[in-house]
């Protein structure tokens, strides 16, 4: 099985060619809802997991955050809410700057760097949580573990761990206001 | 120099950068930044290996000026070369790679000024953060302590010069450690501020929306 990194690096240089193909007023509005999502996860990401045991216990029955499956349940809530927020920002009205790119290679670079972006901060994302809730996945023999050197040295630059809170409200405040203005 | 001095000076030489940004415009700068903080990069992870490869073939050159493999004994020429004083000793790499900067720097201009398209603000601010950069790099550059004959120069030991850098770099060091969130943000606002702004009108008044 090849390292985790590996995948992490095939596909956010996808989400580069993505972005090609998007070009850049579009990934632009994708970046914004991304941010907006990290923060939302970030912020109140446990106090809603306790809300959702605590209003969903008495209607299953099981206290979630008690079994012994707690790990992957939450990494399974924390990773379908943020895919649902991706889908929505790649196929649903979104955010999305009017205008075109601009022309030739300065376009093109753009348009392939904001996609890298895209990649990292979605890939990132998910790779987060995985490592947050102790690879899960596991138990699928979806990962094997100890994560190599270089794993353990980019964990700790993922979006979450990276980007702190000043920063992401600062960075949507300006990616909005842009918008606006735009 | 006290801290509120530095600051001033700090202020002064980032006003002639902010000016110089304003002049050349925003296609030239992020240019000149783009190769700044290549030749950072570079220097920061290869510095080390540049001078070791230039040392090398100083040494490659002093061999073939002694007659080289034609000569009478070449173990012996090669010997005595790898046995001469190396072409940048240890004391004096770090004034080599400072020239080095200043040398890169002024070509990194030089070649921004080619590609200059008019005056605008998102240049000048753009010539803030180079003019910042720059004097950032600098300081990581320059030695830890004064050179012992420029302490002489200066009448006293090279402790006292130690602060007198300290003092001087002092308003960086605080901008970094204290508001490093805000410096990045200030940097990729600029960033940002320049990709919206290239964003072109679209065609035939059409406003897109469809993720």
């Amino acid at each position: 099985m090849s390292p985790i990194e590996f995948y992490w690096i095939t596909l956010t240089v996808a989400f580069g060619f993505i972005g090609a193909a998007r070009g850049y007023p579009r990934e632009l509005g994708v970046t914004t809802v991304m941010l907006i999502a990290i923060l939302v996860l970030k912020r109140f990401g446990t106090p809603l997991m306790s809300l959702l045991d605590k209003q969903l216990g008495p209607l299953l029955g099981v206290q979630i955050l008690q079994q012994p499956d707690s790990n992957l349940i939450q990494y399974l809530i924390y990773t379908g809410f943020f895919l649902a927020v991706v889908f929505a920002a790649y196929a649903g009205e979104t955010l999305t700057f009017r205008g075109q790119p601009a022309r030739g290679g300065v376009g093109m670079l753009i348009s392939i760097a904001n996609g890298l972006v895209n990649g990292y901060l979605i890939n990132g994302t998910l790779w987060y949580y995985l490592d947050k809730y102790d690879y899960p996945i596991q138990r699928w023999d979806l990962f094997k573990p100890p994560l190599t050197d270089l794993a353990q040295e980019m964990v700790r630059y993922l979006p979450p761990r990276v980007l702190d809170t000043t920063m992401l409200i600062g960075l949507i405040g300006i990616l909005t206001l842009l918008r606006i203005r735009k | 120099m006290n801290s509120t001095e530095a600051l001033i000076a700090l202020g002064a030489i980032l006003l002639i950068f902010g000016y110089l940004g304003f002049r050349h415009g925003s296609r030239a700068e992020l240019t000149t930044l783009a190769l700044i903080l290549g030749l950072r990069w570079l220097l920061e992870r290869r510095g080390d290996e540049l001078v070791l490869w230039i040392n090398r073939l100083y040494q490659a050159f002093l061999f073939l000026r002694r007659g080289g493999l034609t000569a009478e004994d070449p173990s012996r020429v090669f010997a005595t070369v790898r046995s001469a004083q190396p072409l940048i000793s240890a004391d004096f790499k770090p004034t080599f790679l400072v020239g080095l900067t200043v040398l890169v720097v002024i070509a990194a201009y030089a070649i921004g000024r080619l590609l200059r398209a008019g005056s605008s603000l998102i240049g000048m601010l753009l010539g803030l953060v180079n003019g910042y950069i720059i004097i950032q790099f600098f300081v990581s550059l320059l030695p830890r302590r004064l050179p012992e004959p420029l302490s002489i120069l200066m009448g006293r030991p090279s402790p006292a010069g130690d602060e007198e850098i300290r003092a001087m770099t002092a308003p960086v060091r605080h901008l970094l450690s204290e508001y490093d969130t805000y410096v990045v943000l200030a940097i990729v606002g600029v960033i940002l501020i320049w990709v919206v702004g290239s964003i072109q009108p679209a065609k035939g008044g059409q406003s897109g929306g469809k993720g």
